[in-house]
């Protein structure tokens, strides 16, 4: 049985690459396209790993990780960041916020493999 | 295909240059947003045809077809960016304007400047900072704005002084009203002490000041809003509320849409600056103070924006020119 990993991002054509990488990895990808019942999505789909975008429809990606965060459940899950914002402040953020680890677009495929499967072998 | 996946290459070293920009570009930020987007997919999307040995006739259809589309909104994106690069005066970083270098002096001091405060400092103060920063290269047009500024500090400092002033805060929290009552002072100079103060006693503390034709000629910006560098701020920004009916403070619960931030809370006011004369009345300047959100409890979060050229939303009646986000990409 593979692991799941629940990809949080709202470019449908990013959505398909990465799920099409992770999926010849071995790895069972579900998808969510927006910030609002992001957070639902995580309770529903139970992943073991979540890739989560900071520019979502709806809600910042920073306070779908405090949500998950909060959530005894979920606290321990390891979430992949990903930022079109090259920016300081955004990786400062983002390690507050509790990221396990940070990527910043665009990215190239090795990098997605490299730190999906560093994150699920810690 | 090679030649795309160099194109691509080239495009991300672009991209590498303008992102040290975006902190203090806000329209730099969202249009290049939509051209980073384009661009991951199309490097995520070319590499898997490039490197899947055996790829399916329906996936590898499927990718060239994405690739296609995010090719075509990528040369959009670029040229809607080139566009507005082309027309925007004073983007190279070598060319600031005097504005720009006088907030640059105030923010390498995180708009604190322990020199002025205390009962001993005066105008020779004011003129001694000026002076270091003239040796440092200030240009001539910025040392007026930034003696004006620090000279205005001052005036605030003897008004307010420091100590007593944090005793206040402390005992009566970042509330501007209670804390112009107790001490008798306006609410604009309430708003400035409290964005001079140095962060570690008043958390972060945002300020915008503008004159009455709307141009922004004071900014010390605070995490989650976004502000133009001087003119073209959104209509919506309680800022301007003020400006349209002085000496009534507005308070807000406010987001900039679609910049993925928070809330946060606007207080602002309008009002004459100076006596004025029969001749001509004092001009008036608006202050809008920005503090963290204080919450649900404090009323609904109104939606407004940071500039129309890159806001997202769509039926606002202030909206004075369309997006260059629903129509270039």
């Amino acid at each position: 049985m593979g692991k799941t990993v629940l990809l949080i991002e709202d470019e449908p054509n990013i959505i398909e690459a990465v799920s099409f990488i992770l999926s010849r990895d071995g790895w069972e990808v579900k998808t969510h396209a927006n910030g609002h019942d992001a957070m639902d999505a995580v309770r529903r789909r139970a992943p073991d790993l979540i890739i989560l975008d900071v520019m979502l429809p709806g809600k910042s990606g920073f306070d779908i990780l405090g949500e998950i965060r909060g959530d005894a459940d979920f606290a321990a899950v390891p979430v992949l960041m990903l930022t079109a914002r090259g920016q300081t402040r955004d990786r400062e953020m983002a390690e507050r916020a509790g990221a396990s680890r940070y990527m910043t677009k665009p990215f190239s495929n090795a990098d997605v493999l490299d730190a999906v499967r560093a994150l699920a072998g810690e | 295909m090679t030649e795309l996946y160099r194109r691509n290459g080239e495009m991300e070293r672009t991209i590498e240059t303008l992102t040290d920009r975006l902190a203090h570009d806000p329209f730099l930020a969202d249009s290049l947003h939509e051209v980073i987007s384009a661009v991951t997919a199309i490097r995520a999307t070319s590499s898997i045809l490039v490197e899947t040995e055996e790829l399916e006739p329906e996936w590898t259809a499927r990718f060239h077809r994405n690739i296609n589309e995010d090719s075509a909104r990528l040369t959009e994106g670029a040229q809607a960016l080139v566009k507005y690069l082309e027309g925007a005066p004073n983007r190279d970083a070598e060319v600031q304007s005097p504005q720009d270098e006088m907030h640059a002096v105030l923010a390498a001091r995180s708009f604190h400047f322990a020199e002025l405060e205390g009962e001993a400092a005066g105008p020779r103060a004011v003129a001694r900072l000026v002076q270091a920063e003239a040796e440092r290269g200030l240009s001539g047009p910025a040392q007026t704005l930034l003696g004006a500024v620090l000279t205005r500090y001052l005036e605030d400092a003897r008004a307010l002084p420091m100590d007593p002033f944090l005793a206040r805060l402390r005992k009566l929290g970042p509330n501007p009203a209670r804390l112009a009552e107790a001490t008798g002072a306006g609410l604009a100079q309430v708003f400035r002490r409290l964005a001079a103060l140095p962060g570690a006693e008043a958390g972060p503390v945002g300020l915008v000041i503008c004159d009455a034709s709307g141009t922004l000629i004071f900014r010390k910006p605070i995490d989650g809003f976004a502000m133009p560098r001087l003119a073209g701020a959104c209509a919506l920004w309680p800022l301007y509320q003020a400006m349209s009916q002085p000496l009534a403070p507005v308070r807000r619960r406010v987001r900039q849409a679609g910049r993925g931030g928070e809330a946060i809370e606007a207080l602002a006011v309008a009002g004459p600056e100076g006596a004025g004369g029969f001749e001509r009345p004092a001009p008036v300047r608006a202050h809008m103070l920005l503090l963290p959100d204080p919450g649900e409890a404090h009323g609904a979060v109104d939606e407004i924006g940071v500039s129309c050229r890159i806001c997202p939303l769509a039926a606002c009646a202030a909206r004075r020119e369309p997006s260059i986000l629903a129509e270039g990409f």
